[in-house]
C-alpha cells in the first residue's frame, strides 16, 4: 500500500512550509518528520515526500542519502548511536561498542533479531566534555561506561526510559 | 572570577527563561540597538574587534559590512551545525543561555537589514533546539520577535533548521545549501554569502558565539568588551575541554588565558597524573601541539603564530599514553566520512589517506608511507572548494610532523611505541 | 575589452568570461571533466586549476573570471603538478578498463593521463565496485568509471528538466543513480548524457562493443533530421575488422557542436537516424531506365535529349543540399522550365522542444528564400519533361500526391534520389544520388544560418552530384554554392567564409 500522510501531517507540514520561502528548502524538515511518522526513509517514503513538495523524486533521494541521520534501512526501536569520535575514544568509546556487541550479539550497522536494538557508530556528536556518549533515537546518554551501558541496554529493555 | 559575557547560567541557573534573562540586563542591548541607526551597530562590532568564533576568526562587523545596504530580502544565518570534533561550546550557550543568542540574532538582522533569520542546529541537537525554540516562542511573546519589534517598526522573524547529519554543513556555503534544502554540498566562491547567499539573497553566516557576543557588546559598549583579552583578540572565549583531563568541560575565559591554566587549573590537569603528549588547540582541524606550547596565550595571532590556530576553541588533551597514530587514524576517517564527495581531490584523498593510516596503525605499514601521506596531503591542500580537504590535511599532516617517529616505529616494528593505550580500534 | 596576460603573451579580452573561456578562443587548451559550455558551472572536478598571479592557490579556469590586468599561467610548475595530482585521484578508484571500454580512444581520462600524468598509481587498496546497469532502453550506466563530473545529471536537470540521474550518498561513495528509466526512455534528448560524459561511465547499448572509435571516421556533418541544422559526427567505419559489416558503414552519429547556434546537444531522433543511410538493398545503384539498368553516360544524354523540349518543369527539395538544388535550378533556367517546390513534411515536436524544429527537411529556408512556388500552384501536370529530387525522408503528403501525379503524366519524367521510393518507382529515369555524407552541401537552418556538411566517403556505387548528370559545367559544389549566394542573395560566400560554424544570413 503507497504511503501517505493524513490530516494532522498535513497540517504539520504546511506549518512547517510558513517557515520558507519555497518547498525545495522543505526537503530537510518533510524528511526528519516523514522519518518519525514512518520508521525510516524508504524509497516510498522518498516518493512521499518528492509529491508533497512537487519535487523531483531524483532530488529527494539525493538529499536523503547525503545526510545520515536519515535512515535508509529499519532501524531497531533503539537506535544506539554511539560516538567514536576523538575525545570519546579516548576515554573508551571503543569498550562500549565491544561491550553492547556482546551483550546484543550484533556489529555496529547490524539491528537484533526482535527489532528492539541497532548499533551504528557515529562521528563527533558534541558531548566531548560529558565522553564518552551513546544517542538513543534523540536522547543523549552520556560519561557513560561499560557498567552504565549495561545498565542503559537493562533500562531500555524494561521500557523504563523514555527516549 | 573573570568577566561573563555568555555563560550567565553560571550567575543565574535559571537564565534560560525570558524573566530571568532580562533581569541579567537582557534584551537591553536590543532595545539600545534599535535606536541606533544599523551602520553604528556595524561600526560598534567592528570597534570591539569581535572575531568569528566558528573557527577562521574573521572580523564581524567587517563581515557584516559586506552586506548591500538598502531594501530587499536578506537573511541573517547562525551557524550552530557546532560538529568539528572537540567541540561543544554552542551547545551549551543554546542549552543554557538560549536568550543570548536570540536577542543577538534580532540585533545582527536589524544591522544587516535581515527580515528573517534562522538558526541551523545540527540534527544530533534536536533537544538543544527545543530550548531555543522555547526561547524563541518566547521573544516573540514580549516582542523582542516578530512585527514592529518595540515599535521600532523593525520586523524580525527567526526560524530554527535541523539538520541532518553532516560536518561539511558547518562550512558556511555548504550550511546555505542545506538551508535550502539540498545536500551540503559548499559553493563555489565568488559569490560570497553577502552577494548571493539563501535563496540567492544576501545573507551572513555568523556562528553561535559569534551572535552571542553581540548584546552585551552594544549594551556595555564596544570599550568594554576592548578590556577582555589581548589586542585584536578581544572578548572571552568559550573553551571546550575534552579528552584526557580530569575535569572536562566549557570554560568562558577571556581569550589569550594561557593553555597551561585552562588544562591544569580549570580541566583539572591530566587524568592519573599522566604526562601531556599531545593537544589539539582548536577542534581536530587546528595542527596538534605538544607540551612545548603549554604557555602559548589562548588566541587566533598567537596560535597562527605557532603553526596552529584557535578554530573553535576546542581543546583535545591527549596523554602519554595515546597512540597518536591511532588517535590522527581516526580523526582521517572522520575526513573521508564527511567529505561531501564533490570535488576531486578531497572525495578520493581524505579515504586514501584514512586507508594508508590504518595500515601503519594495523601494523601493515610500508617503508615510504609518511612520504606518501606527505604527498597526498600536498595533493589536496588549497586545491579543493572548501577547506574541508584542508582541514583533514592540516590535522594529518600536523600530527606527522610533530610526531613522524611514531608513525615511523609502527611502520617499522609493526606495532604501538604505546603501552596501556586504551583501544580507538 | 580588458588585457590579460596567459602564459606571458598579452591577450585583449572581454570582460566577464572566465579564464578557461579566453583561453579556448585563443586556442590554449586548459584540460577539465566538468565543465560544459551549455551547462551551470561545477568546479569540481578541478582539472583545470591554472595558476593566477598574486592568488595563494591555484584557481579553476572555468569559474574565475578574467580581470583586467590579470596574469594566468596554465603550464606552470605549480598548474603541472596540481593536474598530476588530480588525474591521480581521479583514477584511484577507475577500474582501467579502456581495452573493453567503448569511449577509448576519445576518453578523457585516457588523454589527460597520457598529456599530464603517466605515473603509476600508487594506491594498492580494493577498488569500490558497482553493477553496470541498463538504465534506459537506449543508455547503460557504469558507475565505476565514472569521475563524479556531473554534467550528466546537470544535464537533465537544467536542459531538458527531466530529473532521471541522480547522486547519492556522498564522499567517495558517491555514485550516479537513475531513479526513472522509464522517462530516460521517453526523453527525447537522453542520449546526449552518453556525448558529454568525458568518460566511459555512460554509453549507448546500441554501440556498445560494437567498434574501437580508431577504426572510424569522424564527418562533420548537418543532421538532415529537421530544420534546426545540428551539428553532427557521423562516424563511419574505415577498417573492416572481423564480424563488422561493410565499410563505409555508418556506425553512429553524435554531436558536433556549434556555439554559433548554441547548439550544444542533438536529438535521439536525429543521433539514430543514421540506420537510414545504411541499408544498402534500397539503394538506387545504377541509373535505370523503365527498369533497366543504363551508363551514367547513357543517361546523362538521354537527359540532353528528353530535355530538349518547351514545356518542362523542375521540382527541388529541402531534403537536398543548396548545391544540388541549385544544379537543379540552372538547368531549368537555362531551359526556360518551369520550378517549384514541395513543402517540408512537419511533426508535432516533442515537449520540450529545446531546438528541435517542426519542418522535418534540413533546407526549407533555402527554397523559400528563393521564393520558389510550391507544388500546389502547379496548373497543368502534363509536363513533356519533369525532374524531382528526392532524399531519404519525407516530404508533406499533399506534396507527395501533386508531385506523384506530375511524375505520371509528364512524357518524360526523371528522379534523383539514393532510395528508391514511391517517386522513382513513378518515373521513367531514376538517377542514383548520394547520401548527404557522400557530398559536400550546404543547408540553410531554420534562423538562416548557411552551414556546410563534409563530404567523408566516395560517392557509393555509381552515384553522383546531380550537375554531373545535367551536364553542367561546374568544377566543384563549392562553385555552385557561390553562385547561388551571388544570384539569390546578393552576397560572395564559399567554404572558407562559412568556416566551422556557419554564415548568419
Amino acid at each position: 500500500m503507497a504511503l501517505r500522510f493524513d490530516e494532522n501531517d498535513m497540517k504539520a507540514l504546511e506549518k512547517i512550509r510558513e517557515r520558507y520561502p519555497n518547498n525545495t528548502a522543505c526537503t530537510l524538515p518533510f524528511l526528519h518528520y516523514a522519518q518519525d511518522r514512518f520508521g525510516y526513509v524508504s524509497d516510498d517514503v522518498i516518493k512521499l515526500v518528492a509529491e508533497t513538495l512537487n519535487l523531483p523524486v531524483a532530488h529527494v533521494l539525493n538529499v536523503a542519502t547525503f545526510y545520515t541521520m536519515f535512515n535508509k534501512k529499519p532501524v531497531g526501536k533503539y537506535h544506539l548511536q554511539v560516538c567514536t569520535n576523538i575525545s570519546c575514544s579516548l576515554l573508551g568509546a571503543r569498550r562500549l561498542v565491544d561491550k553492547l556487541e556482546e551483550i546484543l550479539g550484533i556489529k555496529p550497522g547490524e539491528t537484533t533479531d526482535d527489532g528492539m536494538f541497532t548499533i551504528t557508530e557515529v562521528e563527533c556528536l558534541g558531548s566531548c566534555g560529558t565522553a564518552p556518549v551513546i544517542q538513543v533515537n534523540e536522547t543523549y546518554f552520556e560519561n557513560l561506561d561499560e557498567k552504565k551501558v549495561e545498565d542503559l541496554i537493562e533500562s531500555l529493555r524494561k521500557g523504563e526510559l523514555d527516549v | 572570577m573573570s568577566e561573563i559575557v555568555l555563560f550567565k547560567h553560571l550567575i543565574d541557573p535559571e537564565v534560560r527563561n525570558i524573566e530571568n534573562y532580562i533581569k541579567l540586563g537582557g534584551y537591553e542591548g536590543l532595545k539600545k540597538a534599535l535606536s541606533m541607526n544599523p551602520d553604528e551597530i556595524i561600526e560598534e562590532v567592528k570597534r570591539s574587534n569581535l572575531r568569528g568564533r566558528g573557527g577562521a576568526g574573521f572580523p564581524t562587523g567587517l563581515k557584516w559590512s559586506f552586506m548591500p545596504k538598502g531594501e530587499g530580502q536578506k537573511y541573517f544565518v547562525c551557524n550552530a551545525d557546532e560538529g568539528e570534533p572537540g567541540t561543544f561550546k554552542d551547545r551549551y550557550i543554546m542549552s543554557e543561555n538560549p536568550h543570548q543568542l536570540v536577542e543577538g540574532m534580532v540585533i545582527g538582522g536589524y544591522a544587516i537589514g535581515a527580515s528573517v533569520g534562522y538558526i541551523y542546529i545540527r540534527g544530533e541537537f534536536e533537544f538543544v533546539a527545543k530550548t531555543v525554540q522555547k526561547a524563541i516562542d518566547e521573544a516573540y511573546n514580549q516582542g523582542f520577535l516578530g512585527k514592529n519589534i518595540l515599535d521600532s517598526g523593525f520586523d524580525f522573524d527567526l526560524y530554527i533548521h535541523l539538520g541532518a547529519g553532516a560536518y561539511i554543513c558547518g562550512e558556511e556555503t555548504g550550511l546555505i545549501n542545506s538551508l535550502e534544502g539540498k545536500t551540503g554540498k559548499p559553493r563555489l566562491k565568488p559569490p560570497f554569502p553577502a552577494q548571493y547567499g539563501v535563496f540567492g539573497k544576501p545573507t551572513t553566516v555568523n556562528n553561535v558565539e559569534t551572535i552571542a557576543c553581540v548584546p552585551d557588546i552594544i549594551r556595555r559598549g564596544a570599550d568594554w568588551f576592548l578590556t577582555i583579552g589581548p589586542d585584536k583578540n578581544n572578548g572571552t572565549k568559550i573553551f571546550a575541554v575534552s579528552g584526557h583531563v580530569n575535569n572536562p568541560g566549557v570554560f568562558e575565559l577571556p581569550m589569550g588565558t594561557p593553555l597551561r591554566e585552562i588544562i591544569y587549573e580549570h580541566a583539572g590537569g591530566i587524568i592519573g597524573g599522566k604526562k601531556l603528549k599531545a593537544v589539539i588547540p582548536g577542534g581536530s582541524s587546528a595542527p596538534v601541539l605538544g607540551p612545548e606550547h603549554l604557555d602559548i596565550p589562548m588566541d587566533f595571532d598567537s596560535l597562527k603564530k605557532v603553526g596552529s590556530m584557535l578554530g573553535s576553541g576546542a581543546i583535545v588533551v591527549m596523554s602519554e599514553d595515546t597512540c597518536i597514530v591511532e588517535a590522527f587514524t581516526r580523526l582521517a576517517r572522520f575526513y573521508a566520512h564527511e567529505s561531501c564527495g564533490q570535488c576531486t581531490p578531497c572525495r578520493e584523498g581524505t579515504p586514501w589517506m584514512y586507508k594508508i593510516m590504518k595500515r601503519i596503525e594495523d601494523g601493515n605499514g610500508k617503508k615510504g608511507d609518511v612520504d606518501l601521506l606527505l604527498d597526498i596531503c600536498k595533493n589536496i591542500m588549497g586545491r579543493t572548494i572548501c577547506p574541508l580537504g584542508d582541514a583533514a590535511v592540516l590535522c594529518i599532516k600536523g600530527a606527522i610532523e610533530r610526531f613522524r617517529d611514531e608513525f615511523e616505529y609502527h611502520i617499522e616494528h609493526k606495532k604501538c611505541m604505546v603501552d596501556n593505550k586504551i583501544p580507538i580500534f | 575589452m580588458i588585457t590579460v596576460k596567459i602564459n606571458d603573451r598579452e591577450y585583449q579580452v572581454e570582460e566577464g568570461k572566465t579564464i578557461l573561456e579566453v583561453a579556448k578562443e585563443f586556442g590554449i587548451d586548459i584540460p577539465h571533466y566538468c565543465y560544459h559550455p551549455a551547462l551551470s558551472i561545477a568546479g569540481n572536478c578541478r582539472m583545470c586549476l591554472v595558476e593566477v598571479k598574486g592568488m595563494p592557490k591555484p584557481m579553476t579556469a572555468c569559474s574565475t573570471r578574467v580581470s583586467d590586468g590579470m596574469e594566468i599561467y596554465t603550464d606552470s610548475e605549480i598548474v603541472k603538478e596540481a593536474r598530476k595530482g588530480v588525474l591521480e585521484f581521479i583514477l584511484l578508484d577507475h577500474p582501467v578498463d579502456c581495452p573493453i571500454c567503448d569511449k577509448s580512444g576519445e576518453c578523457k581520462l585516457q588523454d589527460y593521463y597520457f598529456k599530464y600524468s603517466a605515473q603509476r598509481s600508487r594506491y594498492e587498496f580494493p577498488k569500490e565496485r558497482h553493477k553496470v546497469q541498463k538504465i534506459s532502453k537506449k543508455i547503460y550506466l557504469n558507475p565505476n568509471r565514472c569521475v563524479l563530473c556531473t554534467r550528466c545529471v546537470r544535464f537533465l536537470s537544467e536542459i531538458t528538466k527531466t530529473f532521471e540521474l541522480t547522486t547519492v550518498e556522498r564522499g567517495s561513495h558517491t555514485y550516479i543513480t537513475c531513479v526513472d528509466p522509464e522517462s530516460l526512455d521517453n526523453n527525447p534528448f537522453a542520449s546526449n548524457i552518453s556525448d558529454i560524459c568525458p568518460v566511459g561511465a555512460l554509453g549507448l547499448n546500441e554501440f556498445r562493443f560494437k567498434k574501437r572509435v580508431w577504426f572510424t571516421k569522424k564527418v562533420k556533418a548537418i543532421c538532415q533530421g529537421c530544420s534546426a541544422g545540428c551539428n553532427i559526427y557521423v562516424d563511419v567505419s574505415n577498417r573492416k575488422q572481423l564480424l563488422d559489416g561493410d565499410d563505409d558503414e555508418i556506425v553512429r552519429i553524435h554531436t558536433a557542436e556549434n556555439p554559433k547556434l548554441g547548439q550544444y546537444f542533438i536529438c535521439d531522433e536525429g543521433r539514430y537516424s543514421y540506420k537510414l543511410y545504411n541499408d544498402r538493398e534500397s539503394r538506387v545503384k545504377v541509373p535505370v531506365l523503365e527498369g533497366e539498368e543504363i551508363t551514367v553516360e547513357n543517361a546523362v544524354s538521354l537527359i540532353k535529349e528528353k530535355a530538349n523540349v518547351r514545356k518542362g518543369v523542375v521540382i527541388l527539395s529541402p531534403l537536398h543540399s543548396i548545391e544540388e538544388n541549385y544544379a537543379a535550378y540552372l538547368f531549368a533556367r537555362e531551359r526556360g522550365f518551369d520550378v517549384f517546390r514541395p513543402s517540408s513534411f512537419r511533426k508535432d515536436l516533442p515537449e520540450p522542444a529545446l531546438f528541435i524544429e517542426e519542418k522535418k527537411s534540413p533546407n526549407d529556408r533555402m527554397l523559400k528564400l528563393m521564393k520558389l512556388p510550391k507544388v500546389s500552384e502547379i496548373e497543368e501536370i502534363d509536363y513533356d519533361f519533369a525532374l524531382f529530387l528526392h532524399n531519404v525522408g519525407k516530404i508533406h503528403s499533399k506534396s507527395e500526391v501533386r508531385i506523384l501525379s506530375v511524375l505520371k503524366k509528364s512524357t518524360f519524367s526523371v528522379v534523383f534520389e539514393p532510395v528508391l521510393s514511391e517517386f522513382g518507382r513513378n518515373a521513367n529515369l531514376v538517377l542514383p544520388a548520394p547520401i548527404f555524407i557522400e557530398e559536400n552541401g550546404c543547408y540553410i537552418n531554420a534562423k538562416n544560418l548557411v552551414q556546410r556538411s563534409h563530404k567523408g566517403v566516395d560517392y557509393m556505387y555509381l552515384s553522383k552530384p546531380l550537375w554531373f548528370f545535367l551536364d553542367i559545367n561546374f568544377k566543384s559544389e563549392e562553385e555552385l554554392l557561390a553562385v547561388f549566394a551571388k544570384e539569390q542573395l546578393n552576397i560572395e560566400l564559399d567554404y572558407n567564409r562559412l568556416g566551422t560554424e556557419g554564415f548568419e544570413l
